[in-house]
């Protein structure tokens, strides 16, 4: 997976590419700490996302939980029918914003 | 008259028809040799005059001979200058050759009656009744001109001559010919008498022989022209049975490597019909990724009608078995057409196989054809069953279906009736044992030269003999398939391989891509979940995985020797909580158990099982 990382008006959008799963969900989770240290405004953009396992998931919560807490704005953007799908099954449709 | 003789003789100045050309030549051959027969005998005349052996007047012989070897000497050159072949060369033959007789009439008159009889005789095998008429004009012009000329020097038939009363005859001379001209006989009586007594009976004769020739020209005509109408009929038949042949060819699959691209088998036909076209036949065809469809087939009867209602048979099992039907099925649809409508009697004997390449598991029906030969370990044996009712015989009939499982490196060898029942010189049968003998010596060949080797038997073995069935073989080694499970240990970077590996074989099979991520995100789930918690406290251990694909599911087998655990147990994450209560645990095997139709777990020989079923039909 690649997660390429811009920052407009101090609001930072992380794009994610290819597939998200255990053996790498961690550089998600440490991308997305680093970008939480500057910022309380974060976008995934999940356009090139293929699909994501329940690691995936895990840090979704996480960064959403870490962001309620700080009272920021997490949006999840341009989500695929597939991981849509697992966010459906899963009721994290219901706690993330999607766009 | 005159003016159709006239008609008649124009007629021969052009060239000769092509259908007539051969014969012609041929004519020319026979012509030149009497010809040239002519002139030894002419010679050996001579000789046997010269010789004291043959009495006659020296002037008359040497006349005659000599006259004779100059009129037909041209004719026999020119011959063999022009080898046979100019249309001209038989105006020439016949016209020479009837001058020389009627020459050689000239001065040997009644001794020598039936020469002028040969050339009409001969201008027959020209097969032209214009030819034979202008040779008979000739011969009666020639014949009357050489009579005249005979009466006054040629031999003298005693028996027309009236002596005057009371002429005693005392023989002073060797000739009486002679004698008689030199006692000054009547001119006019001897020419009035020949012409009646010698030349009239004689000329009757020859019209009589003329009529007889024109009419055996004319039959030859005719033959000729109907031969030419056979040959051209035959040669349109011939060219159509090539292009059958061709066509028939093009049905069957005779390209080898068939599948160059699959190693799980390998495949080799062989077809040779004894005539143009034949009544047996093979063909494979993959159904789907994982499926080899094979067939062999012999339509009772040879050539075009058994090769037509093959081309039908073909057809309708090729289309059958695309479907995705068993081989009963197929033969029960097949049947059934070819009953319809079938008032030739003709049927099929047919042996069809469907290979799961990746199971090696044959499923087989045999509708009335010699069983085939199975080849395990290097011993052949061939494999009976039931055989059921021919196809094309009656209607509804049932042909079930057989399995067989082919281990890997088994041959499964197809044939017909043309390999067992192939014959020497001596009407003895190839045989099954000869058959199961040379595949005993060939078996480790590639399929191949498997079949060559079988081929060349039969062809040593008919040798001499004319090839008289159709000689129809298919050879197929199952190989098996590759790797269909992959071992690991259970650490984080062994995902992965374990997914490129079930990947592998998911995109073979040609499994939607929405599975496909489906899978991923399973193997993902399942695979880091022994990788986590499945060897603890410092014991390490292995992970494997097994994956079958076939057209209606997908299954993966997780196995390790971890602690026991059963996946199914656990409760499902509350999907509903808040974000605040939300947990992280439990969701991975939620997705498992949300996007996979079935599951299943055991625990066994201190190893946990699990079996995850994704169905790719609904």
């Amino acid at each position: 997976m690649d997660i390429k990382k811009e920052t407009i008006n101090g609001k930072t959008v992380l794009y994610l590419e290819g597939r998200l799963d255990t053996s790498n969900s961690s550089e998600l989770e440490n991308a997305v700490n680093e970008a939480l240290e500057t910022t309380d405004d974060l976008e995934l953009d999940l356009s090139k996302l293929e699909y994501t396992s329940s690691s995936g998931l895990r840090v979704f919560l996480l960064t959403q939980k870490k962001v309620s807490e700080k009272n920021g704005s997490l949006v999840v953007s341009n989500v695929n029918e597939y991981i849509m799908e697992i966010f459906d099954i899963t009721g994290f449709s219901t706690i993330l914003n999607i766009q | 008259m005159l003016k159709s003789i006239l008609n008649e003789i124009k007629r021969m100045f052009r060239k000769t028809d092509e259908v007539f050309w051969h014969s012609e030549v041929q004519a020319n051959k026979l012509v030149t040799h009497v010809v040239g027969l002519g002139i030894a005998l002419l010679l050996t005349t001579w000789l046997l005059h010269v010789l004291d052996i043959f009495p006659m007047s020296s002037t008359l012989i040497n006349m005659a001979v000599w006259v004779g070897i100059v009129e037909l000497s041209i004719p026999y050159i020119l011959s063999h200058y022009f080898k046979q072949e100019t249309w001209w060369l038989k105006l020439v033959l016949l016209a020479s050759l009837t001058l020389a007789c009627a020459s050689a009439d000239v001065f040997l008159s009644y001794k020598v009656p039936l020469l002028m009889t040969i050339p009409v005789l001969l201008s027959s095998r020209y097969f032209s009744r214009s030819l034979t008429k202008t040779v008979a004009f000739l011969t009666v012009i020639l014949f009357t001109l050489s009579t005249i000329g005979s009466v006054r020097v040629g031999v003298i038939d005693l028996n027309v001559v009236t002596l005057p009363e009371n002429t005693m005859i005392t023989v002073i001379s060797r000739f009486l010919g002679n004698s008689f001209r030199a006692i000054g006989l009547d001119e006019g009586m001897l020419m009035r008498n020949t012409l009646l007594y010698s030349y009239l009976p004689k000329l009757l004769t020859y019209i009589l022989v003329a009529v007889i020739s024109v009419n055996i020209a004319e039959r030859g005509r005719a033959m000729v022209l109907e031969q030419a109408a056979i040959t051209q009929k035959t040669s349109r038949i011939e060219s159509e049975l090539t292009l059958a042949r061709d066509i028939q060819k093009g049905m069957i699959p005779d390209e080898f490597p068939a599948f160059p691209d699959r190693n799980e088998f390998d495949l080799y036909a062989i077809m040779k019909p004894a005539r143009e076209v034949g009544g047996d036949y093979y063909d494979f065809a993959l159904i789907d990724n994982s499926h080899l469809a094979f067939v062999m087939a012999d339509v009772s009867g040879k050539s075009i009608s058994a090769s037509l209602f093959m081309a039908v048979a073909k057809t309708l099992m090729k289309s059958h078995a695309k479907n995705g039907l068993k081989p009963s099925e197929i033969f029960r649809a097949v049947n059934n057409t070819l009953c319809d409508g079938n008032k030739t009697g003709l049927f099929v004997t047919a042996w069809m196989g469907i290979l799961d390449l990746n199971t090696g598991k044959v499923i087989y029906a045999n509708a009335g054809h010699c069983p085939p030969v199975i080849v395990r370990n290097g011993e052949p044996e061939v494999l009976s069953c039931k055989p059921c009712f021919i196809l094309g015989g009656m209607e509804n009939m049932e042909y079930p279906d057989f399995e067989i499982k082919l281990e890997k490196g088994d041959i499964i060898y197809l044939y017909t009736d043309g390999v067992t029942e192939a014959e020497n010189v001596t009407n003895e049968l190839y045989g099954t044992e000869r058959l199961l003998n040379v595949i005993r010596g060939n078996y480790n060949c590639d399929m191949k030269e498997f079949c060559d080797s079988i081929e060349n038997d039969i062809h040593d073995f008919e040798k001499g003999n004319e090839q008289f069935d159709d000689l129809t073989m298919l050879a197929l080694r199952y190989k098996g398939s590759e790797a269909q499970s992959i071992t690991l240990p259970a650490v984080v970077d062994s995902i992965e391989k374990v997914t490129e590996f079930v990947n592998d074989r998911l995109q073979k099979g040609n499994v939607p891509q929405k599975i496909q991520t489906q899978i991923d995100v399973v193997i993902d789930e399942l695979t880091s979940n022994v990788t986590k918690f499945a060897y603890r406290d410092g014991k390490t251990g292995d992970i494997s995985v097994e994956v079958d694909v076939n057209e209606d599911e997908v299954t993966m087998t997780f196995r390790d020797s971890g602690i026991p655990f059963n996946p199914l147990e656990q409760a499902d994450p509350d999907v509903d909580a808040p974000l605040e209560k939300r947990k992280i645990g439990g969701l991975g095997l939620f997705l498992v158990r949300k996007t996979m139709d079935k599951l299943n777990y055991v625990y066994e020989n201190g190893q946990n099982v699990l079996t995850v079923i994704k169905k790719l039909r609904k």
